[in-house]
């Protein structure tokens, strides 16, 4: 046997890597039956011989579980242009190159987990009328975006001068277009601190409260479950080793699960108890608090 | 808290990956949509039960690979063709490498089982050894064995396994 096929040969990177690539040239395949699940009295009649177990629906339907059109518990995969649409309006709010200046964005002001609405509160410092402006060190990039109902949220990150972490985070329209309607929140935190879950609370021009989870995916981690208060469990989208998800926010109770790909829960973090040093929403007027 | 998920949280975080397990194991797409369909079916019927197992989605895959074997041997005249068939083109496999899953069909049983639960259900050896009840060591030793026909046939098309 050449020794370089020799299975006994093969180190850790490769069997990692000959891993990864079967994982990635098999990520198209996708089971897309719709398949509705009810409790049978007979539950094998329906069962060995028939090809299709497509059961009668009853109580339970997987997917789109919507609990209204403004929300969905699954995100959505909007087109790259409107996704694009999202950022660049994000980013345009923010201000152009390297640094970020938000503009004057009336009509909605920050809450905390605890319904705090004042900068004072968050322990923040005051802000001025003028918006504030921090510069980065490099463009920010986007960690995650999440689609769902009629909000796009995108959560960016990147460096400031002072070596922490900014991440903005930007709500707008479904569409992508227009301008930046929920809000805009910058946080800055020491580079490599330890992977955190965040959770803003924002009220949109039309008076309803828009509630943002965001974090880091711990290793291993498949899937992010919220479940909120009055509303169906909801799958986070996904990337980058990020996750984000927006929900209608009805009172201060939410619960984010971490899960593996066999289930397994590898964290839940009630967001309702994160405290404040995590949190740094001050868009009021459309300033900015950088949370050192 | 409880400790487990729902069963709607579980089907819709393992449904692609058991899938994928199956595609690999099973002969057809359609067979293995069949076959997973009907092993959901069960996992939802005994979900108390299988939501304590400590990987429910190869609870999934193994009872969906039962029932295929439970087939097979109904079709004994089909079974030198199941062993290893082919994708042919028509089998709807549009974004994924034909050719690799066929290599991966090609394996012996027990390698390309190791292979669907270590790499595409992202099992632990331990996890992998329990549901085929080997020893770990023989799961390394088939995932090695499964994942170096994977090396052969990726060099012999040029694909570059960065990191080497």
């Amino acid at each position: 046997m050449n020794k370089k096929n020799d299975p006994e040969e093969m180190t850790d990177v490769e069997i990692s890597n000959i891993s990864n690539l079967l994982r990635s040239q098999t990520a198209g395949l996708r089971f897309d039956r719709d398949i509705k699940f009810v409790k049978s009295k007979s539950p094998w009649a329906i069962g060995v011989a028939a090809a299709t177990v497509t059961a009668i629906a009853v109580s339970l339907s997987l997917g789109g579980n919507s609990v209204s059109p403004a929300w969905a518990a699954e995100p959505t995969h909007p087109s790259e242009s409107d996704r694009n649409l999202s950022q660049t309006s994000c980013t345009n709010a923010n201000g152009a190159g390297d640094t970020l200046s938000l503009t004057q964005t009336s009509g909605f002001k920050a809450i905390d987990t605890h319904g705090n609405s004042t900068v004072s509160d968050l322990g923040g410092t005051p802000l001025k009328d003028s918006a504030s402006t921090i510069t980065l060190a490099q463009s920010p990039k986007v960690k995650a975006f999440d689609s769902r109902g009629k909000w796009n949220v995108t959560i960016m990150a990147g460096p400031t001068s002072n070596r922490e972490t900014a991440t903005i985070v930007c709500v707008t329209q479904s569409s992508g277009k227009g301008p930046l309607l929920g809000g805009t929140s910058v946080q800055a935190r020491p580079s490599g601190s330890a992977p955190t879950d965040n959770y803003i609370v924002t009220t949109i021009e039309d008076g309803s409260k828009v509630s943002v989870g965001y974090g880091d995916l711990l290793p291993g981690a498949k899937q992010v479950i919220l479940s909120a208060k009055g509303l169906p469990d909801a799958h986070a989208s996904i990337e980058n080793s990020s996750y984000a998800i927006w929900w209608p926010s009805q009172n201060s109770e939410a619960v984010v699960k971490q899960l593996d790909s066999s289930g397994k829960i590898l964290e839940t973090v009630d967001l309702s108890k994160i405290g404040t040093p995590s949190v740094s929403v001050l868009v009021t007027g459309g300033s900015v608090n950088i949370n050192k | 808290m409880s400790g487990t998920v729902d069963f709607e949280s579980f089907y819709l975080l393992a449904k692609d990956d058991c899938f994928r397990a199956l595609c690999v194991t099973v002969p057809s797409r359609d067979e293995a949509e069949d076959l997973l369909s009907e092993a959901f079916a069960r996992a939802w019927e005994n979900w108390k039960t299988v939501a304590t197992h400590a990987a429910p989605s190869a609870w999934v895959v193994r009872t969906a690979l039962n029932l295929h074997r439970d087939r097979w041997r109904k079709r004994t005249n089909l079974r030198r063709h199941l062993a290893f068939v082919p994708l042919a083109h028509h089998d709807r496999f549009e974004l994924v490498d034909r050719t690799l899953i066929n290599v991966v069909r090609a394996l012996p049983e027990q390698q390309r089982l190791v292979v669907a639960y270590r790499v595409l259900l992202d099992l632990s050896a331990e996890q992998t050894a329990q549901e085929l009840q080997i020893a770990e060591g023989t799961v390394s030793t088939h995932l090695k064995r499964g994942l170096a026909a994977l090396r052969i046939h990726l060099q012999e098309n040029d694909q570059i396994l960065k990191g080497q």
